[in-house]
């Protein structure tokens, strides 16, 4: 990226212009957003504040205002070190989001509000937001509501992860599961299955994570079997697979049982990784990891099934990846 | 200023006994039940409020009463619970601060929740914007204070002066909602008064800057109170928005009064006069504002901003036709600032400034004919100014007689005018603003 050009482009006023140089298009709201951001982690603190000037000419509709508010609050945080003002802001961010019926801009208020608010706020304003999301009927879509859920738990995982009274801990958690539970509902109500799929294999994915493992060994095996017989570009089932194959690893420590089911899902993960990064994303750094674990995890499970020919050539194999 | 005397009392009196009847006759739902216990808030009736409130909060089922439960959360969480026996006790000490802190913050959070929802889905009906705006301003306020003392009494400090400032978009956006200019009016004096009385800071707010260490018991934070007076005047259909201005600036005067220490009163008095001077073309602001600067220069200050507050009482004097004070100021401006400004390339700036702000206020507020004669003044003095200033500010001078030009109904006076000061200038030139033959500018003396 030119920053000189950019800083030139930003000195003469051009706030579109600037955006255009960094390919954001200055007539979507959340692009604007990203560009307060860009300019933000870049250290640029007053040319995001004469975007934020720019923005406030502009707020004509609640995205646009929830980016300036929950901006504004973070620029008071960072720049002014204000105390109170920061909450203030993204609060009223969050009152436009919640009847904005946009989830978007719901969900963007809700995020940049988590760093001014205490988390057992969060959490009530997460479980209102899910409460009254019949009334204040911002989603018709099942669809949008389902990814807000679904999203938002995400959100409230990552919260979770930093506390560490596990008193809090426990709550959070019975939120998330409450919430999935909830999301679930939703998407089986819709009738599209699609849907449901994505579902359970998110909600399988955090219920993993927060150690609900039966659960999460419901769900990610409901959403293999969808994606199996589905998912013709095979996007989400390798997901699914090394979830799903990780839990029932994790699974087969205790209980010889699950063995054979882990290996089945390991591979079947293996095949499908595999072949994902052959499909051009060699340099995908994530599945790279992923089939390392996954390879590491069979070479275990090979070890225990007795089968140590298997398990020699994982580890090799493992060696290799 | 008495038509604007509010009288809230009796209103809120007839809003409790409505909602209260309304509850008894079983009619519990959040939008009476807010009702009944802002307005018995506001009237001070917590006792009555504890007695009669009912147990449980209903559960919301529209829009609107989403956001009455965030209004009644927000109020519930400071004024309610701390006016519970049991919960006083936990107020004690350094937790209890802790414990209060966190209930006003509670308290900003859903009153922000309610204030942006009703903003957005258009319940924002007058009442309920001034509501919640003042709620805001009260939690805001305490919030502050508490905090203060809590540093201070624990940190051994002496108390912050402001650290947070009051969010004035809230202010604005209450105003946007409510649309009958006398609500608008009285809304906003109600929003002042409360704001002074809790006004704490440094009377050094106005001047731009925070000097830590004048603590004074009469601490008074200017601040908030320009920044109220400039909301007054940019809403265009406020009729009585100099008056406001001119009330606010009484009831701060009082307050500046109160200040004993002469070296702390004599700034904070000048510039706040100073500028509601120019908010409000009061005369008796005017000479009070004069009284300031004596007291001021006695103490031998000089502030960072006594540039702007020279100019503005210049060009009032020359409004209030005190001639020999204009060539007082005047003469001032060139030999104390003049040369300063002229350096920095400043003086333009604040010329031109200043100038069309009064033109534009007097187009407001005294009406064109008025504004023919000022202006006439303000040209005589402008000719002056520029002559002396050569050819620095003549480009930015023009601009303005031609932005004045364009709006005035007088084309051939201010014509005139503009000829006085440059006798070779064309009207097609001032109409389509075609200067630069008339500005020769030497290079060497304008200011990088």
């Amino acid at each position: 990226m030119d920053w000189n050009a950019l800083r030139n482009t930003l000195s003469e006023g051009d706030i579109p212009g600037a955006m255009r140089q960094v390919g954001l298009d200055p007539a979507l709201p959340f692009d604007i957003a990203q560009f307060i951001d860009l300019l933000f982690e870049h250290g640029y603190r007053r040319p995001a504040k004469h975007v934020l000037d720019y923005l406030k000419d502009r707020l004509e509709t609640p995205e646009y205002k929830v980016i300036y508010y929950s901006n504004l609050g973070f620029y008071e945080h960072l720049v002014e070190h204000q105390e109170f003002t920061p909450l203030l802001y993204v609060c009223l961010a969050i009152g436009i989001g919640l009847a904005s019926k946009s989830p978007e801009a719901l969900y963007y208020a809700y995020n940049s509000s988590v760093p001014y608010l205490e988390l057992e706020m969060v959490s009530e304003l997460f479980q209102d937001m899910i409460k009254f999301a019949d009334i204040l009927d911002y989603w018709q879509n099942p669809e949008d509501r389902v990814c807000f859920i679904v999203g938002s738990a995400m959100t409230l995982f990552e919260i979770m992860k930093e506390l560490r009274e596990s008193r809090q801990k426990q709550k959070v958690k019975k939120i998330i599961s409450t919430a999935l539970k909830g999301a679930l509902e939703i998407a089986k109500n819709s009738g599209d299955k699609e849907l449901v799929a994505w579902c359970r294999l998110h909600a399988g994915i955090l219920h993993a994570e927060t150690g609900a493992k039966a659960a999460a060994y419901e769900q990610l095996t409901k959403a293999v079997k969808y994606y199996l017989e589905n998912d013709e570009e095979e996007k989400l089932l390798h997901k699914a697979l090394y979830h799903l194959g990780s839990i029932v690893y994790e699974y087969s420590k205790f209980q010889q049982y699950y063995l054979k089911e882990a290996e089945q899902y390991l591979t079947e993960a293996e095949k499908i990784i595999e072949s994902y990064l052959d499909d051009g994303n060699n340099e995908d750094t994530e599945w790279l990891l992923n089939l390392a674990k996954v390879r590491k995890m069979l070479a275990d499970v090979y070890k225990k099934m007795g089968k140590q020919e298997e398990a020699k050539l994982y580890r090799k194999k493992l060696r290799g990846a | 200023m008495q038509e604007l005397a509010f009288k809230p009392n009796l209103k809120y009196i007839k809003i409790a006994k409505e909602a209260e009847k309304k509850l008894k006759a079983k009619e519990v739902n959040l939008i009476n039940l807010k009702d009944f216990l802002y307005a018995n808030l506001y009237l001070g009736n917590y006792e009555h409020l504890l007695k009669k409130l009912p147990k449980k909060m209903p559960e919301p089922t529209t829009k609107e009463e989403v956001i009455a439960y965030y209004f009644i959360k927000g109020l519930y969480e400071r004024d309610i619970s701390i006016h519970k026996k049991k919960d006083k006790d936990l107020y004690v000490g350094p937790l209890g601060f802790l414990e209060k802190r966190s209930r006003y913050k509670k308290a900003l959070t859903y009153l922000s929740i309610a204030f942006g929802m009703a903003e957005t889905t258009g319940f924002m009906k007058a009442e309920t914007a001034r509501e919640l705006a003042l709620s805001l301003v009260e939690y805001w306020t305490s919030l502050e204070s508490e905090m203060d003392y809590l540093r201070s009494f624990y940190f051994g400090n002496r108390p912050f002066y402001s650290v947070d400032k009051l969010p004035m978009d809230l202010f604005r956006m209450a105003l946007q909602a409510i649309e009958d200019p006398q609500e608008k009016a009285e809304t906003l004096l109600h929003l002042s008064q409360k704001l002074i009385s809790y006004s704490r800071g440094s009377p050094f707010g106005l001047l731009g800057f925070n000097l830590p260490s004048f603590a004074s018991e009469n601490r008074f934070d200017n601040t908030h109170i320009t920044l109220l007076q400039e909301i007054v005047i940019e809403e265009e259909d406020i009729k009585e928005g100099k008056s406001i201005v001119e009330k606010l600036s009484d009831i701060i005067f009082e307050e500046l009064e109160k200040i004993e220490d002469e070296y702390i009163r004599a700034p904070a008095y000048l510039s706040f006069l100073t500028l509601s001077v120019y908010h409000t073309l009061s005369a008796r602001l005017y000479r009070h504002a004069k009284d300031a600067l004596d007291l001021y220069e006695r103490h031998g200050l000089c502030p960072i901003n006594m540039p702007s507050i020279l100019f503005i009482l210049w060009a009032q004097a020359l409004i209030f036709k005190e001639y020999e004070d204009a060539k007082k100021y005047a003469d001032k401006i060139a030999q104390e600032v003049g040369t300063s400004l002229r350096i920095s390339g400043l003086y333009d700036i604040f010329v031109a400034r200043i100038l069309w702000s009064f033109l534009r206020m007097l187009y407001k507020s005294e009406g064109a004919k008025e504004t023919e004669i000022y202006l006439e003044k303000l040209a005589e003095l402008l000719k002056h100014v520029a002559q002396e200033l050569k050819d620095v500010s003549h480009c930015n001078i023009f601009e303005l007689l031609a932005d004045v030009y364009q709006e005035t109904e007088n084309k051939e006076k201010v014509f005139e005018l503009v000829r006085a000061i440059e006798p070779k200038i064309k009207r097609k030139d001032l109409e389509r603003r075609n200067f630069k033959k008339y500005c020769v500018v030497d290079n060497d003396e304008i200011p990088s």
